[in-house]
This record gives C-alpha cells, structure tokens and sequence, in this order.
C-alpha cells in the first residue's frame, strides 16, 4: 500500500552518512538528480553540538543521544544458532548512529587505510604459510581490490578529513616518523601530527626502546587550520576531550557537516529528505532490477519513490537487513554454506593494559582527542611470522587519549570494590594517573558466525528485525592473547606503578552489555564471484545492477585498522565505477 | 460522576484530541497554547462533559502546560511513556498513522489500561524549569542568530573560542545588565538557578517512603567520608527522581516489545519492566524483605553494617524477588548513583562540581589546547558546569 509515489529521480541514496555524503557528493557532480533518505533527524554543528551543551557527558555520553533509538528498531542476538535470539534492548556494545552525518559525527576521527595482504588475505595467507594453515570453519577471502588500485581513493578520503598524520612510506621510499609497515601512499597527509598528550609519548618512547616502530595514529581530527577539496574549513582541534559520542563544537573532527555538507546540500541537483526510513528496494517484475525504494515519511505515509539508481549508504546492519528484506541477493544458509546476504558477519577484538601511575605523574587524561596518540603497527596484518602462532590476523597497540569522562572513562584496578568508602578512595587514587593501552585488531569470518532475519522480534514498521548470531572463536582470542601479551610488556617499561591486563580469554562470550566498539562488518561482503560475495568489486549487486552496497558491510572480514578509512576510499571507488563505467551503459560491471 | 476519556495527541504547535462518549469518538484540533486551551474547555462544554480522564504521551516539554492546566481545572491527566501507546497499537494491529489516528488510539488506550494519575512537580520547580528551557532557547537562538545554516563554513570563518564559549550564566548577566527590563529578567531567580542553595527538593515520582530507602541506600553506595563529599550531599536523590521522570526512567529509547525471556547475562537486559518500574518494585520488596527478616524495619532504619549487608546481597544476586530481579535493581541503583555523582550539575546531581573537585576533572573546560604538552604538570583550573558554575 503506497500513499504517495513521487516523481522519479535518477538516484537514490538510503542513510546519510559519511558514504552518502561522499556518494551524494560524486553523483552530483555527475549531473544526477539525487535524493538522499534519512530515517534520522538534520543535525548541524550549531546548533546541536555547540558549546557548553555539548559537553554533557550524561546526555551524550551515556544516555545516547545522538544515536539509533532502539525502541524504533533493533537486532537480536545469539552465541550460538542453537540459541534463542533475544533483542538488543539497550545500546552496549556497539552504538549505531542514526541522523544526518550518521556514525561520522560522533565517531573518533581514527583515519586508517588498510594493509595490502589484507585487501587478499585469504591468498596472501594461503601462499606463505600452505592451504592448511586457514582452520576449518574460517572463511575469509580476498577483497577482490588491489591496494594500487584503491590508493588515490584513500588519498582524496584523507584530502577531504584534513587528516593529521605522517607518512612512512612515500611511493615505495620509508621515511622516518611514519608507519614503516604501510602501503605507499602516493603523497604526505594533509595535515602534521596532533600534539602527543603525556601518555603517548611515554608509550612511543618507551616502544621505541623496546624495539618496535611507534608512530603517530592518522587522525581525522584537524591539527592546523585546514581547507579541503570541496572548500569546507575545519578548525584546529583543542583536546576538549569529547569526541566520540560527541559532536565536535570546534569544527576541528571531519564528518559530513564539517566536509561535505555544505556544499552538497546546496547544490540544486540534491534534495535530502530527513525521517525518512526506507523500508524496502522495490525490484521489476523478474526481480533482476530496483525500481526505487519504499520509505515512511515522517507522518507515517508509505511513499515510494522510482529511480534509476539505489545506493545503500546505511550502516552495516542496516544495509544487510535491507537486502534481505528486499529479497536481493540469496540470503546464506549456515548449515549448506550456501547464499551469501548475512554471510561473513564479523567485529573487532579489543582488549588493553592498564597502567597505573604514582601521584608526581598526573596523566590528565581529561586532555584527550578522538584519534590522536601514538601506536605501533609491528603487531598487525603479516609484519610478523605467524606460522608457529596458529592464528590468522593481528591489531594495532598504542595510546590514544580520547578524553576523561568519569562515568565512562573511569579506570580502576579490576579489584576494587564497585561501591562505597573503598571505591571512592579508589576513583580519587587512580582517576587523574592511570593511562590504558589499547590492542584493536582483527575478527576472522567463520561459518557459524552471521546475520538473518530474526523469526520473532519486528520495528514499529511490523517488520523483522535482523538477527546477529555471533561469538568469539579460538583464532582472535589467540590474536588478543598474543598482541595484548606484547602490550603488557611495554605497558611494564613504562615506569608506572602496576599495569593489568583486560583481556579475552579462552570460553568468554560476546558480551552485548560492555562497549567494545561499533565497527560490525561484513553481511554484504565484496567478492570475485557470486558464491562467494553480495557485491562484486565496485560494490555493484551481482543480482540487481543497479543497486550499490557501501560501507563495512562489504568487508569479508574485519580488518587490524578502524574500518572507516577503508569504508571511505571503496565509497569513492564505486563511485568512480559508476561514473566512469555504469551511467555510460548501465549493466553488470563484472560478468558473473 | 462519570468521567469521559479524552486521547491527546500533542505536538509543538497544535494538540489533536479525541473524546471517547457514549460510544462515539468526537475529534478536535486546537492550538498548543493557553488560548488553544480555553478553545478546549469550551469545546468539552459544548458536548456536555464535565470531567475527563486526559490521556497524553510523555514527549518532551510540549505537553506540560496543557497537562497542568488539566489538572488544575480538575481534570484526570495521565502522562503516558509512548512505548506502552505503541505495544497497545501492535496489540489493535494499527499500521497506518495519522495525528487524529494517535489520539484516538490514545483514548482507547486510556479506557482500556486506566493509566495512574499524573501529579505536577511543585510551582517552583516548574518555574525554573521552564526557566531553564527559555534560556536554552534564547542561547539556541542567538546560536543561529550568529550561524545561520552554518556561515562560518561558508564564509571560511572558523569562530574562535571566546566567540563560541557562552555559558547561561554569562548570557543571563549580560542580558539582565544590559537590559534590566527583559522580560526574563523581570523574574528570573538566577541566583537560585545558578548558584543553588541548599534548597529543600521534593520528589516528583518518587514517595516519601521510597526517598528514605534511596537517603539510606545512596550514603552506602557513596558515603561522605574524609576524601569528600558523598552521594546524598551531592544531591544525586534528585539526579535519580528527575532521571525517573525522563526517557531513561521511561525506557523510551530501548527496545520494549515482547516476547520477554531470561537470558545468558551477556545478552543484556531482558525484563519488560522500565527502570522507574524496577525501582518502585525494588524499594517495596527490599523494605518488605527487611520488615520480615530484620526486626520489622525498613531498610533506612537498619544499622549501616545491616544495610551494606543487604546491598551486597542485592549485588551478588543473593537477595532476589519474585516480580523484580534484585540484580537489575541493585545495576540501576548503582549505575544511577554514580551518574548523579559524577555527571554536570545541570542534572541534578553533584551540587558544586563536588566529585570532579575531588578527582581533579575540570567539568566542562573543554578547551586544553595549552596544556597537551605540559608532561606531568597538574592542570591549574578548578571544574566549570554547562550552567556556567565554577568549582
């Protein structure tokens, strides 16, 4: 039942995120009309993140406010198929953005690329340590991309943020202060590093000693006064200490309001519709192509709106449901193997040391910036030997100060008590000299680990939810093990007090209370074939070709970096694809 | 007398409303203001309805003053958590909406589930607090006033931070120094909102019984002690009741629909109860629980070592109820506490920046661009609130 079928437009973007910004942007320019769906409200910098009431770490940073409403609509989740999927009541472990700017207003700014082996992990892994090496159960893949091939994709990412930074490799050649371990860049950040706070230069120096190649984490949070592409200007970041969760009152983090929007919404070719939650991409009669999407509007009315074009710009989760929902793509069977939409459904693995401090040395971690700090990168994709470690993957370990909220940010020794004298006296202790070490690394893809439509539980629409089945397998705890072993030992050179570990351990379930981090990916994954992936490498549908998939959801499983980076430069590689290739004469863009 | 079920469907400008009579349900549109109000009485008349039962969405600030006026002219007014409307429009299986739809389904709603009676906070608090939400709004407005549509993008201004960092309390000063007869001025106690005295709170959800198990029970979570002031001082009992009146309390934000089922803990909470539910239930069966066991008194009576027993027992999940988990009480008992102790004082909670005198965090300062290489020096900055207060 439709109540209202508008006039047809040459595109349409579903989510207004950071990939629909970046894809709004690109098909414009093509001369498209675009219309772009929101299920959230508009939100700009003034006035809803602006100072002093940006700075409510109660309204923020804990009850929320900037993001996905679940009693609107949520997943369910399970450890295990034979379990009984429950809702995702309320927001734990991983925080869904919602509104214009999606994640990418409230996000930390760390700007990553990705390691090449990755980008082919599966064969990479496959010629230097044999067949066997990849355990039964494990299904990762290659990405069906070379790194050459994504590099100016990751550049004009890094041009559009103003990422702070420094380089180490340029065009082949390493170069001193940089990450030795990373693909060439083809030219220098566009801006320096951010200034190391205390425990980031006590981290790298002490890394250094140590052996290891410590340098500054690239960061979408602006050093210097900055002017992109587009001609947007970001301001110099003040360490305010209220990045994630947060919008940025000082214009300093790159996100769409601060980098794109301005001019996009501009433009008289692009038309944003906010409230909008698209409920289905409507199909032709033999199902091969979209004709538009159905949305409800902020009055409720259904309205369907035709196009040439969809882009699912949603978050992951979303743009997996939608597929389903949709009925594009065979959704996977975990018991055949078989079908692909839910496949390939992975997170990140944290973990860290904590490291606590006499009272000469005050860490003020209340100085914090969303991704500055310094980190080493010995310890991720194949920059070590893994044959006699029987794990696959790796992370980054390092000190990134993002702020000191006392109701979130509070660090304790694990044996306090959670209440009275002692834990007072404990937050008095420990609060202003304790730093933590951070280990972010990968989450392999495994069979038994994906994403369906929940059978019980539906949103205020009626319809079904997704459900997430999904628990930690013995590959990535190994990995923690390993690297957050490796943290320790810096953590213990660092001339604190006492350090302890936090840390997965053999047996632990996904625990959906605990924030970890919201980088769920895969679902959708990109791939070389139809078998084996959703999209094929310029995220184009193998099943309908006119529909794109952006996003983490396209990762065949997750990478050793914050996924953002890489989501960004494969948002403009499509994009690229569609207006060099597709608008010229629609079709496959890879024969299946 | 008869009571006649009116179903409101609030929104910024405008309140639709529907009467449930004989039957019949009769529709009407009027503004959302006091005329719009009279617009109703008069309307009620007409049909020949003396007294209601109104029934109206907890959605924000929009509603308040109709539900007063309600209430004041005799009316029954129930504030209604939308969640509960919106399991009650899954169970009608009503998909299509519209704001006459709303108000309808929210009178029906009202017939069938006879929701509580909403009673108003007290004069004074309503007072500040729409005090406080003008002068949000007049910061808002001079917010876009000096952005519109985001200038300092286009313009290629980036404003500095003494331009932006304007605080309430600088705002009322300089307005009410600047023009003494501005209509907020004229009455506005900025001395009692900004500098808060140690004026006596109320409670507005919770009852007198309740604030004597939370007075008892937040001294033992965060006791006053010689490392500084405790939860109760710091006014975290208000934090909590005025958290119970909001979307937390409500649960208006979390998925509430059923089935409802128990579950591995890392599933996270699955209790249809909302938290103000919880702590209604939890305060009872804890009382209950010390009247039977620990010579019939109350919680708040007991010794303090009986009480951290009881606490404890709670946390570990020893002490459990039949109609509320006593693990789930105890998480938001706690959860809340803190967050009133250590969150700005805007809330509620940590009267004069308490806590973060203690631990050394400067509150909402925001700005340590100076002081990012100064490795291992104390930041010399006591804490400064949203509202303006410094520590």
């Amino acid at each position: 039942m439709v109540d209202i079928k508008k006039p047809p437009v040459d595109a349409v973007l579903i989510g207004f995120g950071w990939t629909g910004a970046i894809m709004g942007m690109e098909l414009t320019e093509a001369g498209l009309k675009v219309v772009a769906l929101e299920r959230g409200e508009n939100r700009d910098t003034a006035p809803d993140f602006s100072y002093p009431r940006i700075a409510d770490e109660l309204t923020y940073g804990i009850r929320h406010k900037l993001f996905q409403n679940l009693s609107r609509e949520t997943l369910t989740i399970r450890h295990s198929h034979k379990d009984r999927a429950l809702p995702y009541r309320q927001l734990g472990s991983f925080l869904p953005g919602t509104g214009v700017g999606g994640g990418g207003v409230h996000w930390n700014g760390q700007h990553w690329r990705v390691l090449p082996e990755e980008l082919r992990l599966k064969s990479h892994m496959t010629e230097r340590y044999g067949k066997g090496f990849i355990p039964d159960g494990m299904t990762i893949q290659d990405f069906g991309i070379r790194y050459e091939e994504l590099e100016p994709c990751f550049n004009r990412f890094e041009r559009v943020c103003g990422t702070s930074g420094k380089a180490g490799n340029l065009n082949g050649t390493i170069v001193s202060g940089g990450n030795p371990f990373e693909g060439p860049r083809s030219q220098e950040f566009p801006l320096p590093p951010l200034t190391d706070v205390y425990g980031a230069a006590l981290f790298a120096r002490t890394a250094k000693e140590l052996g290891y190649h410590p340098f500054p984490e690239p960061a979408a949070n602006a050093s210097h006064p900055y002017t992109n592409p587009y001609g947007a200007q970001l301001g110099p970041c003040n360490f305010c200490g209220y990045c994630e969760r947060f919008g940025c009152y000082v214009y300093a983090k790159a996100s769409p309001q601060t980098t794109i929007l301005p001019v996009l919404v501009k433009k008289p070719n692009f038309e944003l519709r906010t409230q909008s939650q698209a409920i289905r991409i409507n199909l032709d009669s033999v199902g091969k192509r979209a004709t538009g999407v159905t949305y409800i509007d902020a009055q409720g009315r259904t309205v369907y709106q035709p196009a040439d074009l969809v882009v699912l710009c949603a978050y992951q989760l979303n743009n997996t449901r939608l597929l389903l929902l949709s009925g594009i793509g065979k959704p996977y069977d975990h018991v055949t193997g078989l079908g692909v939409v839910g496949r390939n459904y992975t997170y990140q693995m944290t973990g860290g040391v904590l490291v606590f401090f006499d009272k000469d040395k005050p860490m003020n971690p209340f100085i914090g910036t969303g991704a500055g700090g310094q980190v080493i990168d010995d310890l991720n994709g194949d920059h070590f030997d893994h044959a006699r470690l029987k794990f696959i993957g790796g992370g980054y370990i390092g000190v990134i100060q993002t702020g000191g909220r006392p109701i979130q940010q509070m660090l304790l020794p694990k044996d306090t008590p959670q209440w009275g004298t002692k834990w007072k006296q404990a937050v008095k202790d420990h609060y202003l000299y304790t730093i933590n070490i951070q280990t972010h690394g990968t989450v392999m893809a495994h069979r038994d680990n994906y994403l369906d439509l929940d059978p019980t539980y539906r949103d205020i629409f009626g319809q079904p939810l997704l459900r997430m089945t999904f628990d930690w397998k013995e590959n990535d705890i190994r990995m923690t093990q390993f690297i957050t072993g490796k943290a320790k030992e810096i953590a213990e050179a660092m001339g604190g007090k006492s350090t302890e570990v936090k840390m997965k351990q053999f047996g632990d379930h996904y625990d959906t209370r605990i924030y970890q981090t919201t980088h769920n990916v895969g679902g959708a994954i990109m791939g070389e074939d139809p078998q084996s992936s959703v999209v094929n490498r310029f995220l184009q549908s193998w099943d309908a070709h006119n529909v794109f998939v952006m996003g983490s959801s396209v990762f065949p499983q997750n990478i050793g970096y914050n996924p953002m980076g890489l989501a960004g430069a494969l948002t403009y590689w499509s994009a690229q694809a569609i207006r060099k290739t597709y608008l010229k004469s629609p079709g496959p863009l890879v024969q299946a | 007398m008869s009571v006649s079920v009116l179903g409101i469907d609030i929104a910024k400008q405008k309140f639709d409303v529907a009467l449930l009579v004989d039957g019949k349900t009769k529709h009407k549109t009027c503004k959302n203001s006091a005329e719009g109000f009279e617009t109703l009485t008069l309307w009620l008349e007409k049909q020949g309805v003396r007294k209601v039962h109104a029934c109206l969405e907890a959605t924000g600030n929009y509603g308040e003053d109709l539900a007063i006026y309600l209430h004041e002219a005799g009316h029954i007014v129930s504030i209604v958590n939308p969640a509960r409307i919106k399991g009650f429009a899954q169970s009608e299986l009503l998909r299509t909406k519209t704001d006459k739809m709303d108000a309808a389904l929210i009178a029906r709603f009202c017939l069938a589930m006879k929701p509580g009676a909403w009673i108003p906070s007290s004069p004074e608090i309503r007072s500040l607090r729409a005090l406080v939400r003008r002068v949000d709004s007049l910061i808002d407005m001079r917010s876009q006033e000096k952005n519109p549509d985001s200038v300092a993008l286009k313009l290629g201004i980036v404003m500095s931070r003494s331009e932006i960092s304007f605080s309430r309390r600088d705002f009322l000063c300089k307005t009410i120094a600047l023009v003494p007869t501005f209509s907020i001025a004229a009455y506005l106690p900025f001395s009692v909102l900004m500098t808060s005295p140690a004026h006596a709170y109320s409670p507005s959800y919770f009852t007198w019984e309740e604030w004597a198990f939370l007075q008892a029970a937040c001294e033992r979570l965060i006791p006053t002690d010689k490392n500084g002031p405790g939860a109760v001082e710091l006014g975290v009992l208000e934090f909590i009741d005025r958290e119970m009146e909001g979307a937390f309390g409500h649960a208006a934000n979390w998925y509430m629909q059923g089935p409802f089922a128990s579950a591995l803990p890392e599933l996270g909470y699955q209790s249809s109860l909302t938290p103000r539910e919880v702590y209604r239930a939890g305060i009872a069966a804890v009382d209950a629980h010390c009247r039977r066991m620990l010579g019939n008194k109350p919680f708040s009576d007991l010794p303090v070592t009986q009480q951290d027993f009881v606490l404890t027992d709670l946390e570990n999940g020893v002490l459990d109820f039949e109609n509320v988990s006593g693990r789930s009480f105890f998480g938001f008992l706690l959860q809340n506490t803190k967050e009133g102790y250590l969150a700005d004082p805007i809330h509620g909670g940590n009267k004069d920046m308490g806590s973060w005198k203690m631990i050394g965090f400067p509150g909402a300062r925001a700005d340590f661009a100076d002081w990012v290489d100064k490795y291992g020096a104390r930041y010399p900055l006591g804490p400064v609130g949203i509202a303006g207060g410094k520590g």
